[in-house]
């Protein structure tokens, strides 16, 4: 197993990982499962674990992989070793350039001709957002193993749209910090244990 | 404390809460990073984030290196990055040597129930927050508004929209002085 191929192939993957998230899938999928790192029921699984964990899913995905191949002799310490490599390897593209546009972009943050660019570009972030807030809740919302138009109301999950509620009106109403609302969240998911059956 | 530990700690902190993907991050720098540092203003994350998700790379390493360089050069970049990919690392590292059934512990999945409607709910915040500042008049209301039905209705790539409003942006700066002076005046930045 040659660790520079890891690192090579995470590079790769992290410069795929272009509007990040979920359209970058297949891409790294492909990579992954063309030098036989990754059967195609793992890489589910992945995806998986991802979604529970913090952090990007490039970023778990590429610490997941390596640790396995690095490991497969049977070493906890190569794997972590290999699991660095690979997540160093995903993070490259993003080091380099951004370090490399970072300095002129912030010379010109007060320049008219940014000020103007971004005018516009502000209200499609806004736009974007919406429509994150709208994905992510249709997902949040869906009661475990139902799926919309298919299961009527019943595909809703109560007690996610209460946490949303409550999330909501803590942010807005009692200005309350995103960290203590995302903890006291998967506190009440918790307490909800017993009565999801 | 030299700024760049204070970076690092400061991303590390974030990377443990950034669940959902790349726009679940943002509401997190805000709170961090403008509310209780006072690094850097809103605005300007905003700013940061439309840029870091047009590029490629990572969403949430770009903004981290950007907004880390903006606060503390380039030690403070690779600071931020580190900072924020490094629970990641240690969460699934974690997972992967101790608990390979993670993904079927009904707690867990019970915790992961919760935490989805409130990255929805930030994210919904993110949004209004953003319009307050960005949505001027009817113009910045109608790109946001073509904006999310070209998202819902269209296979477009987002960064394809940001790229296509920066251009038609400095195209109107380059072309037109009345443009221009209408929309400095607009965002509060007599010319």
């Amino acid at each position: 197993m040659n660790l520079w191929q890891l690192l090579a192939s995470f590079t790769k993957v992290g410069f795929f990982t272009i509007g990040g998230g979920y359209a970058m899938i297949p891409l790294i999928q492909r990579e992954l499962t063309s030098h036989g790192w990754l059967s195609s029921a793992e890489f589910v699984d992945i995806l998986g674990i991802s979604e529970m964990t913090p952090g990007p899913l490039a970023v778990n995905a590429a610490t997941f992989v390596g640790y396995n191949v690095a490991s497969s002799g049977g070493s906890v310490w190569a794997g972590i070793g290999g699991a660095a490599l690979a997540t160093l390897g995903v993070a490259l593209p993003s080091l380099t350039l951004m370090l490399a546009v970072s300095a002129a972009f912030f010379r010109y943050r007060n320049h008219p001709g940014k000020i103007v660019t971004f005018h516009f570009v502000r209200p499609v972030v806004t736009g974007l957002l919406a429509v994150a807030a709208v994905t992510v809740a249709t997902q949040a919302f869906l009661a475990s193993g139902a799926q919309w138009g298919q299961d009527g109301i019943r595909a809703l999950n109560p007690w996610a749209v209460g946490i949303f509620a409550l999330a909501l009106l803590g942010l807005l109403r009692y200005k309350l910090n995103p960290i203590l609302v995302i903890s006291g969240c998967a506190v009440c998911g918790m307490l909800a244990l017993p009565f999801l059956g | 404390m030299p700024i760049s530990l204070q970076l690092f700690l400061s991303f590390f902190k974030v990377g443990w809460f950034a669940f959902g993907g790349g726009y679940a991050i943002l509401p997190l720098y805000e709170a961090e990073l403008a509310e209780r540092r006072g690094w850097i203003k809103h605005e300007e994350i905003l700013d940061v984030y439309a840029v870091g998700q047009s590029v490629p790379g990572v969403i949430a390493i770009n903004t981290a290196t950007l907004l880390g360089y903006r606060v503390g050069g380039r030690i403070g970049g690779i600071a931020a990055a580190f900072g924020v990919m490094l629970p990641a690392y240690l969460v699934i590292l974690f997972v992967a040597v101790v608990l390979p059934r993670f993904k079927e512990y009904r707690l867990v999945q019970a915790a992961l129930m919760g935490i989805r409607p409130a990255v929805a709910a930030l994210i919904l915040r993110a949004s209004i927050q953003l319009g307050k500042k960005s949505l001027l008049d009817a113009i910045t209301w109608g790109v946001a508004a073509l904006t999310v039905v070209l998202m819902l209705f269209s296979p477009v790539h987002p960064a394809f929209l940001i790229g296509g409003a920066a251009v038609l942006g400095y195209g109107l700066f380059l072309g037109s002085r009345w443009a221009t002076k209408r929309i400095l005046r607009l965002e509060g930045q007599e010319a």
